[in-house]
């Protein structure tokens, strides 16, 4: 029988009358989105001896690994692929040792991924673990730290603070059935809330409806590949890494250069690094930031900018779209480009519209806006343009930010700081953190990357360490940690 | 590996004294031909190399943040940390020589394979067991204060 729906109130605060007709849980802390941010602090926490009891985690999948494995295959990132992280980012593992490589070492009985680390990246390509592997080491884990008796399917729909101390958060289940879970600190990792649509897609959707050959790289498109014509023409838009995979999948057709299709690569600007003779669409680079922004010298360079907005800059710097130029992505190019296959424009989409026999019509504008527009005629559309992180565009989010609880930075994302604390919603000793994709803007970096999910987990735990609300991470607690990781035993 | 200037240093200070220095006293307790009556010498020989190598370490430290700027990714590949000892062998030889004649490596070899030994074990320590130990390590450029 479902229990009456109890409507939340506007205004940031609540009361014991607002959870009067609803199943109340308390617990310490509360992570809230499921993914792989709440893992890698339900993780932490874990190893800092919180008990299972005490920590709660509320999200659509019962596996924290799945939603990235979605993202992960639609995007071209099979099981077998090679992920853009390092052999040390390992999500399964606070400590990142022993790391990826040599764990594939020992499991391929070569040393070959430990020479790869060693030699990278001057003499070879990084080394990167592989995704499958990731996906395994994330499920054990999740079993070692006993991660399904903290989750449960719940949708947070409001957080509000207590009168009388903590944080209450508003979430339904499956059933539609409402649930309060009352928590002294409560963890954002929701990841990015949306596709990053460009407007003229929106548009051709509002207008036209789906089309199966008009998609965007992170919906499930696998169909597309299979049904093109020979010859066929595509137009890619975006230069990030989901681009580069998108081109290497449609070149990966066997047969005769004449039937492969050809792709129309469509870039909004060349890279700063090129030149009038060399105009480069690529921006080639082995990860999501350069590697010195995982706490080296580039993050100390936005961790010391003076005001927030000469640090946003300076993150906008870092974190503009790169590819990695590994498995002999830009050879594949420079071939495709000889024969014919492949071309990059520089422009933007200026109309999009179903033509003759199933293709599309695509018109493109360059950068000068007097000139007419190019038209394109295209048997798919696929748009790489990746994913939306504006706050605004989650419920809960939105939510938060209408009622004072938080507030949104220069990219849209919530303000933290360095401990990423939402401090706004600072009540007592009620603490609300955010992590991953919503916290960029902070002086990490790779927000949403492994050691970035790692670092802001570190960071938190910490925060809640000088609260009290768990012991610190010592180098005594750190090592009994790590040694009952290596032996496999619960936290 | 991505260290900032403060990193390096502080790293190479720690780890010099807490793994480097154990690893060659060993390495020069264990080389043939030692006389347990020269032990003390040997050691006393060790811990002067050694801190000659830490002083001179601090500028080698400057010289590689240099050299990082030249790097578009502002990183230190693992392979050029670790055959860098190649690069400050020489100098180290000739900055030895102003130690008094008591504290100087008797041969070559208790000169260059507690050096090495001290340097090699720093390097695998810091490519993963220290992260077990100092878990921010890693986050923060290597700094430990």
């Amino acid at each position: 029988m479902r229990s009456p729906q109890v409507q939340v109130r506007s205004g940031p605060f609540c009361d014991e009358s607002d959870l009067r007709c609803l199943p109340v849980q308390d617990v310490e802390v509360l992570s809230i989105g499921g993914g792989l941010g709440s893992f890698a602090l339900i993780d932490v926490l874990r190893v800092l001896g919180i008990p299972t009891g005490d920590l709660r985690v509320a999200g659509p999948d019962p596996d924290p690994a799945l939603g990235f494995r979605h993202l992960a295959h639609c995007s071209q990132l099979r099981d077998h692929d090679r992920l853009r992280s390092d052999s040390g980012a390992r999500i399964d593992n606070i400590w990142g040792f022993p790391g990826y490589a040599l764990e594939e070492a020992i499991a391929r009985r070569s040393p070959r991924p430990l020479l790869r680390v060693l030699g990278e990246p001057m003499l070879c390509d990084p080394f990167a673990p592989v995704s499958g592997h990731v996906y395994h080491g994330v499920a054990r884990e999740a079993a070692r730290i006993g991660w399904p008796h903290m989750h449960q399917r719940l949708r947070a729909q409001r957080i509000r603070l207590h009168r009388n101390g903590g944080l209450v958060t508003f979430a339904t289940d499956d059933c539609g059935q409402q649930h309060a879970i009352r928590a002294r600190a409560v963890h954002l990792a929701l990841g990015y809330p949306a596709l990053g649509l460009t407007r003229h897609l929106r548009r051709f959707r509002g207008r036209f409806g789906e089309f199966p050959t008009v998609v965007h790289a992170y919906e499930p498109h696998e169909q597309l590949y299979a049904s093109l014509p020979a010859g066929a023409n595509v137009l890619v838009c975006g230069a990030g890494a989901t681009a580069a995979r998108v081109i290497e999948r449609l070149s990966e057709g066997g047969g005769a250069a004449q039937t492969r299709p050809r792709i129309i690569h469509l870039v909004r600007r060349t890279h700063p690094r090129s030149t009038v003779n060399d105009p480069a669409v690529w921006n080639w680079q082995h990860y999501t930031v350069p590697k010195g922004a995982f706490g080296g010298q580039l993050a100390t360079h936005v961790a010391h900018a003076c005001t927030e907005g000469s640090r946003h800059r300076r993150l906008r710097a870092l974190t503009a779209p790169s590819a990695p130029p590994r498995a002999g992505l830009p050879g594949l190019l420079t071939r495709a480009a000889a024969e014919g296959r492949y071309r990059a424009i520089v422009g933007e989409i200026h109309s999009l519209e179903p033509a003759d026999g199933d293709r599309i019509r695509a018109q493109i504008r360059g950068d000068d806006a007097h000139l007419a527009p190019d038209d394109l005629l295209v048997d798919a559309v696929i748009d790489c343009t990746g994913l939306v992180g504006r706050a605004g565009e989650h419920g809960l989010l939105a939510d938060l930010v209408a009622t004072g609880l938080a507030r949104e930075n220069s990219f849209g994302r919530l303000t933290v700081s360095a401990d990423f604390e939402v401090r706004e919603a600072r009540h007592g000793q009620a603490r609300i953190f955010a992590s991953g994709a919503m916290s960029l803007g902070t002086d990490i970096g790779p927000v949403d990357s492994y050691w970035g999910l790692q670092a802001a987990a570190l960071r938190i735990a910490d925060a809640l360490a000088a609260s009290g609300m768990c012991r610190p991470l010592t180098m005594r607690n750190s090592l009994a940690g790590w040694v009952r990781w290596m032996r496999g035993v619960t936290p | 590996m991505t260290l900032t200037l403060r990193g390096r240093v502080q790293t190479r200070l720690l780890m010099t004294l807490t793994c480097g220095l154990p690893a060659a006293l060993v390495a020069a307790a264990t080389l043939p031909g030692r006389q347990s009556s020269n032990l003390m010498q040997s050691a006393g020989s060790v811990v002067a190399v050694l801190v000659l190598m830490t002083l001179l370490g601090i500028i080698w430290e400057g010289i590689y943040h240099g050299l990082q700027q030249r790097r578009a990714e502002r990183d230190w590949p693992s392979l050029v940390a670790l055959l860098a000892v190649f690069a400050e062998l020489t100098p180290l030889a000739l900055a030895v020589t102003v130690l008094p004649v008591e504290l100087r490596p008797s041969s070559a070899s208790s000169f260059v394979v507690p050096v090495l030994t001290a340097w090699v074990a720093v390097w695998l320590m810091v490519q993963g067991p220290l992260r077990v130990l100092l878990p921010r390590w890693r986050l923060s450029g290597g700094q430990l204060w």
